[in-house]
């Protein structure tokens, strides 16, 4: 027997109804046959594959594709008003640190305000640029006089 | 002199007849064939286990098992000459019983049973190689999705609720050569898929 003659009958080995006793031919072949093993290896590798249970697909929520949009543009709004320098960050996020852009002088650039709580620093962003050092001399603290 | 044959308790043997002394002789050359290809075929023996079990120390619990059922079960073997392909079969059906073993084990799962599997050829036997990840069986579970739908149910009846070829002939209203082309193109499939996963192209 060839190579070519047992590959067909190789799932019907897998299956188990083709055994030594039915076809000692195919047998013998296969006991000589390293390329045939492994190709029977295969098949029975996808029988233990199928014997086993697959893992539950993941759940998916059906979103209306309109609210889908809404929800989207609110958090690309929401994120941005945040991050925007000179957005009024205070209306994306009433409750925490509020930052100001305050005019720098005359050839120079603003300085911001970051308002929280219980005080606030003034930054100067020319200051950060230079390094760590330079960062901690370009933040000032100051006390907030509460209305 | 030569010694009277004496059953166990004391009486003279008849000598047995004709018919079974060839069955004796028979059976003895076909012990002494196993045996003789056990010895001799004991690394292409291992290697047919290797194919499906990568632990070396159950490697070699398989193989004392495989020798152990061909001394036991000689007398099912009809022909000398299908002895090694007799002998294939039990490594083969050892393997394949061990890892169902081991997956149906309570404190064992599917990745358990996954470590055990071979990667393609003598090649990526280190521990820890999963062919047959969780992933791999899902994606051959897709793959059976995939199928034409007469070949996915002819496997499913097949696998899952374990009919033989006659009676998915009669759940299907098929006959069991038409059952039977169904299965095989339907493995065939499956075993192409987990080829390109295994090659690398998946």
């Amino acid at each position: 027997m060839t190579c070519g003659e047992a590959e067909p009958l190789l799932p019907l080995v897998a299956d188990g109804v083709l055994d030594p006793d039915g076809d000692p031919a195919l047998f013998a072949h296969l006991a000589r046959c390293q390329s045939c093993q492994e190709s029977l290896a295969r098949h029975d590798l996808v029988t233990l594959a199928l014997e086993r249970a697959p893992r539950p697909a993941p759940r998916t929520i059906r979103i209306p594709w309109p609210v889908a949009v809404a929800a989207a543009a609110s958090l690309v709004l929401g994120v941005g008003a945040w991050l925007w320098p000179g957005a009024d960050a205070a209306a994306a996020q009433p409750t925490g640190p509020v930052v100001h852009r305050l005019p720098g002088a005359e050839g120079e650039a603003p300085l911001y305000l970051i308002e929280g709580e219980q005080g606030g620093v003034v930054v100067d962003p020319s200051a950060i640029d230079g390094g760590s050092e330079a960062g901690a001399a370009g933040a000032v603290p100051v006390n907030l006089r509460r209305r | 002199m030569t010694a009277d044959p004496v059953r166990d308790g004391g009486e003279p043997a008849s000598p047995p007849p004709m018919d079974a002394v060839a069955t004796l002789t028979a059976a003895a050359d076909l012990q002494g064939t196993a045996l003789a290809i056990l010895e001799r075929e004991e690394a292409s023996i291992r290697r047919v286990i290797g194919r499906y079990v990568h632990n070396p120390h159950a490697v070699d619990d398989l193989y004392q098992e495989v020798c152990l059922k061909a001394i036991r079960r000689l007398g099912s073997v009809r022909e000398p000459d299908a002895v090694r392909g007799w002998i294939y079969q039990l490594a083969r059906n050892a393997s394949i019983d061990f890892l169902r073993r081991r997956a149906a084990a309570p404190d064992r799962d599917h990745e358990a049973v996954a470590e055990e599997l071979p990667a393609h050829g003598e090649h990526a036997r280190e521990p820890g190689d999963q062919v047959l990840s969780r992933e791999r069986i899902d994606a051959i579970h897709r793959a059976l999705a995939d199928l034409p739908a007469s070949q996915r149910e002819a496997i499913r009846l097949r696998i899952e609720d374990g009919l033989d070829h006659e009676g998915i002939a009669a759940r299907l209203g098929i006959s069991r050569q038409a059952v039977e082309v169904r299965l095989c193109r339907g493995r065939a499939a499956l075993k192409s898929m987990l080829d390109r996963i295994l090659g690398g192209d998946l």
